[in-house]
This record gives C-alpha cells, sequence and structure tokens, in this order.
C-alpha cells in the first residue's frame, strides 16, 4: 500500500505524540482501546463504490431486494470494524530472550504474543517494511512468537524503539494497528578484526609458553568436569564406558594466562582497539586459554569460560573512549 | 504489502465456487456463451492450480477479452442497459478467474459475484429466489473472508461460521437501515421495455384457450385487504385490461385515440377500498376490483376503465382503491361505432342469429337477454380441455362443440352482441377470492383468470354480462375446483378439499405474504406510513431515529463480537474433581494447591481411613483421565458417576 511522508515538522510532532501516547517502555504491554488505531484500507474503497452501485440500482429500480443487500453489505462491513478492532484488544506482548551480536549483524528480538482470551486471534503482523515477520495466529489462551530482525550497524547497545501491531482481520477493509514500545535490548559487541591479527603479548613471568598456542598439554591430574571446561580436555573414554566426565587439568604455565590490555594498543584508534581486543578474547576462548581483559576504567581477571566472554566482550560493547 | 501473497488453493476454489453460486440463477437469462466462457476459466483455473501451470500470455487474456466484449454487443446492441451489463460483467469477471493469484483479484471477483447478486434481485424477488440470494451471500462471504486470511487457516467450515457471523451481527444494522433509510423517488434512468421471459398473467390479447393456459397455474396473481368486509362473491369481479378489437380470432386492446383520463363512473352501490398488493407480472395493469372508482396517485387510468401503473410492474407493488361494483361505466357517452365492428365474413351463423335476434326486438336489453337465455339454455360445458376449433372459433363453440373456458364464452358473446349491432367489449381479469382460514387477507390466482364482456346501454353505461357464470353458474360461488369435473387439470390449490398437501403450500404462501407485504412491497409510501405511524414524519427526526437506531445495533454487535472477559472454564473432569474436593473440604480436607490427586488422597486416608477405599478408586480415576491417557467418554462418565456416589459425612 502506498504510505505517504509527512513533512518534517509535522512529522516530528506526530511521532512526539504518538510517543507520548505510548507511554514509557513497558516490561509488557497489553493493548487496549487507547492504543489501538483503526482505519479503512483500498479495499474499503472498492466495496464503498460497490454499496453506491447497488444503491443506484436499487433507487432506479425500486427494488426492496436491493436495498435490502446494499444495506446488509454495508452493515457487515462496520460490523468487521469491531471484529479488526477486536482481535488486537487485549493482546499481551513481552519481550522474549534476546542473544547478543557482533556489530554489522542484524540482531533477533523475540516478542511473545500472548492471548488470554477465550476467542483466537488470527493473522496479527509485527514489525514493518523489512523488520516484518508475516502474520501469525495466536491460539486461544495460549501465545505465539515472533522475531524482530533489527540489524545493529554500531557497537553499543540496541533499543530497537518502538514497532508496530497490525492486523487486517477478518475482511482487510479496515486496519488496526497498534506501537508498542518494550524495555528491552541487546548488547552490540564490536567487531571482531578480520584476517591475521597479531597475537596478544604474553603476561610477564616464565613459562614454557608464549601466548596463543593449542595444544598445551602439561597433564597434571584430573578433576570433575565443571562447567566451561573446554570439551578438548574432557576424557571422552571414560564418559564412553559410562563414567562421569573429568576433566584433565594441565599444568598451566604463566603463559596460558592472557591480558588483553587496551593500553598496549598504541596506533590503533578507539574502535579499531576494541575490534582487536574483540578478536583477541575470542582466539583466547576458541584455544582454550584463561584471558583477562583490561580497559581504562575497567579490568576483568583472567578465567575462560561462555559467561566470562560474554562479560568480556560484554565490557568491550559498553566501553566509552 | 500482504496483498502480494499468493492465494491459497482453497481460497481459488472457494472464489470459483462463491462465483458459479452467483451466477448460477442468471443462467438461463445469459447468453450460453457467457456461461460457457466462466466455467471455461473455472476449469482452467482449478487444472492450472493442481499442475502448478502459470497464467496465459497477456496478448491471449487480451485477445479473449476483447471477443468477450464484442459478444456482448453483438448480442444486445448495446454495453449499456441491465441485460447487457449483466451478461458484461459476467464474461469479465469469469475471465478474471483465470488471473486470480492474490487477494487483490480475488477482491474484485467477489466484488462482482455480490453484483451478479443484486441483478438477480432485480429480475425475481420472491421468497425461494430470496433464500437463495440469502444462502449465495454467504458463500460469497465465506469465499471473501477465506481469500483475504493471512495465515492456513480452520478450513471452509471455519470461514463459513465466520461469515454467518459476520452476517447475523449485522441483521440489526441492516434491519434498521432498511426501515429508516429515505427512499429516494426513481427511476433514475429511463426503465428498460418490457422484456423477455414469459411471465404468467393477463395479456393484452385474448386468443381461443388463452386464459384456460392462464388458468392452469395456481400461482398467486396477487393479494387483497379489504378495510371493511368484503363483498359478496357476485361482485368479485377484478378488472384487468379492456380489449376492443376483434379480428376473426383474437381481441386486442386498441387505445382509443384522443381520449385519456378517467371514465366516468355511474352511481349504484357503496364504495369498497381495499389494498391490493400485486406480483410482478412485467405489464402494466394493475389489477382492482371491477370497476374502481379512486386510487392513489401514481396509477394511471386506461379509457376502457382498468387501472394501469406508469410503468411495467416487476416488483411487488401495493396500492389502495375504492371501487363501485355496482356502478356502471360512462353511462351517458355513447360509445364510437368501432364498437360494433366485426371482420366481415366471419362468423356467419352467429351473425345470422344475431341478425334474427335484432330483427325481432328492437331493445338493446331484450337482446342481451335473449343472448344470455342462449348460453343458459343450450347445452354449454365449461371445461379446461375442449376440442380445438383451428377454423371456426365462434361459430364452431356456438353451434357445435359448445364446450369451452371463459375465453371461448366471452369472445362468442361479445361476437353475437356486436353482430346484433349492440356495442361490447372484452374484459380480461380475475373472478373470485379464496381466504385461508388463519389469514387475514385473500388471495386471487391465475387460476382465477377470467374474461367477461361488457354492453353499452343508453342511460346505463357498460353492463358487465357473463355468459361463463351462465353456462355454469357455480363458477362464481365454487370457483374453479368446484364447477369444473373431476378429471379436469386444475391446479392444486384451486381444487376442492383441504388436504395435507393444500395446507402445507397455504402455510408457505402465508410466508411468502408476509415476504411479499413487508419486505418487498416496502417502498416510500409504505415507509411514510409507517415512520408516521411512529411520530416520526419530518426528515430530521428520522435522520435521529436512525443516528440512534443504527448505534443501537451496532452496540448489539459490539456486544457481541468483543463480549466480557471470559474466565475460562475448566473442563468437565476437572470440574468433578472440584467438587469431589468441595465436599471433603467441608470436613475440613480441601485440596491443597501444591499436592498432586495422590498425596491429596493420602492425606485424607491418613485422616479419614474410612473413606481411604473410595479416595483412592477416585484419585486413580483422575489420574488415569488427566495424564494416563484414558480419557474416554465412558471414563469420564464413570468418574461423574463415582463422584456423585461419593458423599463424605
Amino acid at each position: 500500500m502506498a504510505r505517504f511522508r509527512l513533512p518534517g515538522a509535522l512529522r516530528r510532532r506526530l511521532d512526539g505524540w504518538i510517543a507520548r501516547r505510548m507511554g514509557e517502555p513497558r516490561a509488557q504491554t497489553r493493548l487496549d482501546h487507547r492504543r489501538i488505531y483503526i482505519l479503512p484500507t483500498g479495499a474499503a474503497a472498492a466495496l464503498v463504490l460497490l454499496l453506491a452501485g447497488l444503491l443506484l440500482l436499487a433507487i432506479n429500480y425500486r427494488n426492496a431486494l436491493v436495498y435490502l443487500l446494499a444495506f446488509w453489505l454495508a452493515a457487515a462491513a462496520v460490523v468487521a470494524i469491531l471484529h479488526t478492532f477486536r482481535n488486537l484488544a487485549g493482546l499481551r506482548l513481552r519481550p522474549g530472550p534476546v542473544a547478543p551480536v557482533f556489530a554489522g549483524d542484524t540482531a533477533r528480538f523475540r516478542v511473545t504474543l500472548e492471548n488470554p482470551d477465550a476467542r483466537p486471534r488470527l493473522a496479527v503482523t509485527v514489525g514493518e517494511g523489512a523488520a516484518e515477520t508475516g502474520a501469525v495466529d495466536v491460539p486461544a489462551r495460549g501465545s505465539a512468537e515472533r522475531v524482530l530482525a533489527v540489524p545493529a550497524p554500531e557497537r553499543g547497545w540496541l533499543d530497537p524503539g518502538p514497532f508496530r501491531v497490525t492486523t487486517r482481520f477478518p475482511a482487510g477493509l479496515f486496519r488496526a494497528w497498534s506501537w508498542v514500545r518494550l524495555d528491552w535490548g541487546v548488547a552490540v559487541y564490536p567487531r571482531p578484526e578480520a584476517g591475521p591479527v597479531p597475537a596478544p603479548p604474553a603476561e610477564t613471568g616464565s613459562g614454557s609458553g608464549s601466548g596463543a598456542g593449542p595444544g598445551q598439554e602439561d597433564f597434571a591430574g584430573l578433576r570433575r568436569y565443571r562447567a566451561g571446561d573446554p570439551l578438548r580436555h574432557v576424557v571422552w573414554r571414560l564418559v564412553a564406558r559410562g563414567g562421569e566426565p573429568l576433566t584433565k587439568e594441565l599444568a598451566g604455565g604463566a603463559g596460558e594466562r592472557l591480558w588483553l590490555d587496551y593500553q598496549v594498543l598504541e596506533g590503533l584508534g578507539p574502535e579499531a582497539r576494541l575490534s582487536r581486543l574483540c578478536r583477541w578474547v575470542l582466539d583466547a576462548e576458541r584455544a582454550g586459554l584463561a584471558y583477562g581483559l583490561a580497559l581504562p576504567g575497567t579490568a576483568i581477571p583472567p578465567a575462560r569460560g561462555e559467561r566470562h566472554r560474554h562479560r568480556c566482550l560484554a565490557a568491550l560493547a559498553a566501553y566509552r573512549p | 504489502m500482504s496483498s502480494a501473497q499468493p492465494l491459497s488453493r482453497p481460497a481459488a476454489r472457494g472464489v470459483v465456487i462463491a462465483l458459479a453460486a452467483a451466477l448460477l440463477p442468471q443462467l438461463g437469462r445469459l447468453p450460453w456463451w457467457v456461461a460457457a466462457l466462466v466455467a471455461g476459466a473455472a476449469a482452467w483455473r482449478l487444472w492450472a492450480d493442481r499442475r502448478g501451470q502459470g497464467l496465459p500470455p497477456r496478448s491471449v487474456r487480451a485477445g479473449v477479452t476483447a471477443a468477450a466484449i464484442a459478444g456482448v454487443v453483438w448480442e444486445y446492441g448495446t454495453l449499456v442497459g441491465l441485460e447487457a451489463g449483466t451478461a458484461l460483467v459476467s464474461a469479465l469477471i469469469g475471465l478474471k478467474l483465470v488471473e486470480v493469484r492474490s487477494p487483490r483479484h480475488a477482491r474484485v471477483v467477489i466484488l462482482g459475484a455480490y453484483f451478479l447478486l443484486a441483478a438477480e434481485a432485480l429480475h425475481r424477488q420472491d421468497l425461494p429466489v430470496a433464500l437463495y440470494l440469502g444462502a449465495a451471500l454467504w458463500l460469497v462471504t465465506g469465499a471473501w473472508l477465506a481469500a483475504e486470511r493471512e495465515t492456513p487457516d480452520g478450513g471452509p467450515l471455519a470461514h463459513g461460521r465466520a461469515a454467518a457471523a459476520l452476517l447475523g451481527q449485522a441483521l440489526p444494522l441492516a434491519a434498521v437501515l432498511f426501515l429508516l433509510f429515505p427512499r429516494l423517488p426513481g427511476p433514475l434512468w429511463g426503465m428498460p421495455e418490457e422484456s423477455g421471459p414469459a411471465v404468467t398473467g393477463l395479456s393484452d390479447r385474448l386468443e381461443p384457450g388463452a386464459i384456460g393456459e392462464l388458468a392452469r397455474s395456481d400461482a398467486v396473481a396477487f393479494r387483497v385487504t379489504f378495510a371493511e368486509g368484503e363483498p359478496p362473491p357476485g361482485q368479485r369481479y377484478w378488472r384487468g385490461p379492456v380489449l376492443t378489437a376483434f379480428d376473426g380470432r383474437r381481441w386486442t386492446r386498441r387505445e382509443e385515440q384522443g381520449r385519456g383520463g378517467k371514465p366516468a363512473v355511474g352511481s349504484g352501490g357503496d364504495g369498497v377500498r381495499h389494498t391490493v398488493t400485486l406480483q410482478p407480472h412485467h405489464r402494466r395493469w394493475l389489477l382492482a376490483l371491477d370497476p374502481p372508482r379512486e386510487a392513489a396517485d401514481g396509477v394511471q387510468w386506461a379509457p376502457g376503465g382498468n387501472l394501469l401503473a406508469e410503468g411495467p410492474v416487476r416488483e411487488v407493488r401495493r396500492y389502495t382503491v375504492v371501487s363501485q361494483p355496482g356502478a356502471r361505466l360512462e353511462p351517458e357517452r355513447r360509445p364510437p361505432g368501432a364498437f360494433t365492428d366485426l371482420p366481415p365474413g366471419a362468423h356467419p351463423r352467429a351473425r345470422e342469429l344475431a341478425g334474427r335476434w335484432r330483427g325481432q326486438s328492437a331493445d338493446d336489453g331484450a337482446i342481451i337477454e335473449r343472448a344470455l337465455a342462449f348460453f343458459r339454455e343450450q347445452d354449454f360445458t365449461y371445461t379446461l380441455t375442449p376440442p380445438p376449433l383451428p377454423e371456426r372459433p365462434v361459430d364452431g363453440f356456438l353451434f357445435e362443440t359448445r364446450a369451452g373456458f371463459c375465453g371461448h364464452f366471452a369472445s362468442s358473446l361479445a361476437v353475437l352482441l356486436r353482430a346484433a349491432e349492440v356495442p361490447a367489449r372484452v374484459v380480461t381479469g380475475y373472478l373470485g377470492a379464496e381466504r385461508r382460514p388463519e389469514q387475514d387477507h385473500w388471495v386471487v390466482r391465475q387460476s382465477h383468470a377470467h374474461a367477461w364482456v361488457e354492453a353499452w346501454l343508453p342511460g346505463e353505461g357498460w353492463r358487465r354480462l357473463d355468459p361463463t357464470t351462465a353456462a355454469a353458474p357455480q363458477r362464481v360461488t365454487e370457483g374453479l375446483g368446484g364447477s369444473l369435473a373431476g378429471d379436469e387439470p386444475v391446479p392444486l390449490m384451486a381444487r376442492e378439499g383441504d388436504g395435507w398437501l393444500k395446507g402445507l403450500r397455504g402455510r408457505w404462501e402465508a410466508l411468502e405474504a408476509a415476504w411479499d407485504q413487508w419486505v418487498l412491497a416496502f417502498d416510500a409510501r409504505r415507509q411514510d406510513s409507517l415512520l408516521e405511524g411512529w411520530g416520526l414524519g419530518d426528515w430530521r427526526w428520522r435522520a435521529v431515529a436512525l443516528g440512534f437506531g443504527g448505534l443501537l445495533a451496532l452496540g448489539l454487535a459490539a456486544s457481541w463480537v468483543l463480549g466480557g472477559p471470559r474466565r475460562p472454564r475448566p473442563d468437565p473432569v476437572r470440574r468433578e474433581w472440584d467438587r469431589m474436593g468441595r465436599r471433603l473440604g467441608r470436613l475440613g480436607l480441601s485440596p491443597r494447591p501444591d499436592e498432586g490427586p495422590r498425596d491429596y488422597a493420602a492425606r485424607v486416608a491418613a485422616a479419614r481411613p474410612e473413606l481411604a477405599a473410595a479416595m483412592d478408586d477416585l484419585a486413580e480415576r483422575y489420574v488415569a483421565l488427566r495424564y494416563g491417557g484414558g480419557d474416554t467418554r465412558r471414563g469420564r462418565a464413570a468418574f461423574r458417576r463415582a463422584v456423585r456416589r461419593f458423599r463424605p459425612r
């Protein structure tokens, strides 16, 4: 459908008015009559033309049955407004989990639509334009999930802003929509530097290791598997025999622990530094090494594992030079 | 946006079915090639969907479209007008079926289907057709909802239910609009000329046997209500077209030159006010009790004294007339010589007989008496199936076969009178009326069709003479069924007796009468009288009532659609369990929300050992029904019985 753009100043006022009506971002939103707008579509115009034609026929031929037909169709169109409205009213929207992404990727914001009524809601569309997800049915007393794909060009915190929930059910004559603003966001990590990257400097101290090097295995014993242990170090033979998973402990020299330091990267701009640090974090995690992160104002002691990785990447995402 | 989504196959099928339903009643009227075109397009479409075929090339489509338009022009001579327009829309919409790929195209076909429904309503509005159109409306609306649905749906049944709900919720608002929306005066453009289909009813010519043909139908011609009591049977003549020109075989209506306006009505008798609801018969006559004296405006008068509408009667029409049975038309004005004209050389024996009567008496009245006596005394038979007389219709009837129906009798008497120099004309119309006990109106059917004669006498005017009743007097009192022999082809409702079939048909006709009365005849005049009766004479008040009524109807619909928040009802098994829990609660042992059924049963058994066995049984049944996959109707019924039996004290 063609959408016309309003001139700049008018648009800003309209946006402001809509924002005020939407209210603050909330943890979950319930669509009610204050938030739902409804307007006829092009199909309604075609129907109006037909009805006008029928009315003219009825007047000309003085035919009561054609009058009745025209009135009945007109009344059905008006009742359709109620159906379209009801399809949205009372719908609850709740933010779902969002996985952090790297800058340049697309964040997938999950939104859950909940229908508390005993009547299903049919053909509800979330988002618009590129982010439109296609219509979905929300069953009675059930829920449905949709994903809003929002591009994340820059690192930092991404708030997808308000999105639109629309429906044209049942007859396509009227479109009801509501703007929804949820209290959610996602961390956008800096884009890891691509291509060959110099290794991070090792921590001072002795040690046979010199930084990132896979395959360092000074076997030092076995211990019970802890979540976060690299799977490479699990003794799978024992697991195959039906035993509990055990991890090989390796005598880590000081060379196994990395300090990824912002200050070290002179000669690079702030974003480039963050980009390289990100790459280092990813590489270190993949290699199974312990790594710590040092940014001006933040220091994360060395560790390993998924949570640690996220913590470091989040610190990189949030860093303000 | 969503209009770009392709149409699902069931939705496309639905559109085809909807169009077929809308087109079906028109098939008899449309040129055969239009129906073939639509059928071909539909078949192609269904086949192409199955095969996944693409569209035919644009040139082919354009070519067929142009051919269809040319065909309409060739068939009707024009693209404008009701018949041509309907054919054009049918053809184009049918061709559109080939292209239907998206909801937008489906919308075009659906709107075309709605138009076709209206086009049918312009031709026929009787109750069975109206019921069919209602069903077709539901089908087309269902197809529309199916086409607009953007998510995979619950099948055609769900759309049917949704369409029924939508139309049902719209009905109050539609009724308000129907009652209060002003009926603007038409026509806005010209009315079509009297068209095509052979419709039962009186025509403007009388041939031998024509009335007999008509009388084999018991379709309702019109219904009447009388303001005060009904006239006696002998006065229930209903005046239709008056025929004045005879060519030896056929009587026709020749407009009297130079005279328009109402013929004078003499004195004699009281006025009878009655309201007629006339079924459409596509001609201009308005039937009324003979002779009509006053009529509401909009009604015109033919020189013969019968009433005419301003155009062909295509819809059920209601009008009020005051007649004066017992009075005579035009007592003062002698009719011109043409009323004694007969084609030369025809009916020599009739002429001879009439000439003898004229020779024996100079008095017109006496001649009339002799003519009627001729019909009374000679052995005439009143029958719907006389032997045919192609050669000499009058002489053969009068002197040889002496068997015929009203048309024969009237035609022959008029010939005799004219041959005797008495001005005479033939009047066609109806004789009689019937009323079923439970109804308040009288019904006149095509089987009451009749023809009689009027002869002009100086000082008196046109006197009604009915030779049929001279030969068969029971016709007046007993009607058709009572005056014909048992083996005659009398239609069902005209026969005597009260069989169950007749009763059924009578009830159906009562429904049709109500339909005619309250819906079809609801024109501007009727609306005015109704609304004025409600105190809404002024248009401003009507607008207010329309707005108010509309809001009320909309509120009614809203209460259905929006409903209230409905608390979900637990299922029956759960309800029984809760009931059991309530009973135990009276003993201080209500179920705790955190405990499952088995734990609950254990707790109850520990507290009240005598209930242990029953409790365990109930708990096991419940668990089996809810979680064990044993949810059968018998299981549920058994559980319900067990719970009812369980009465702890």
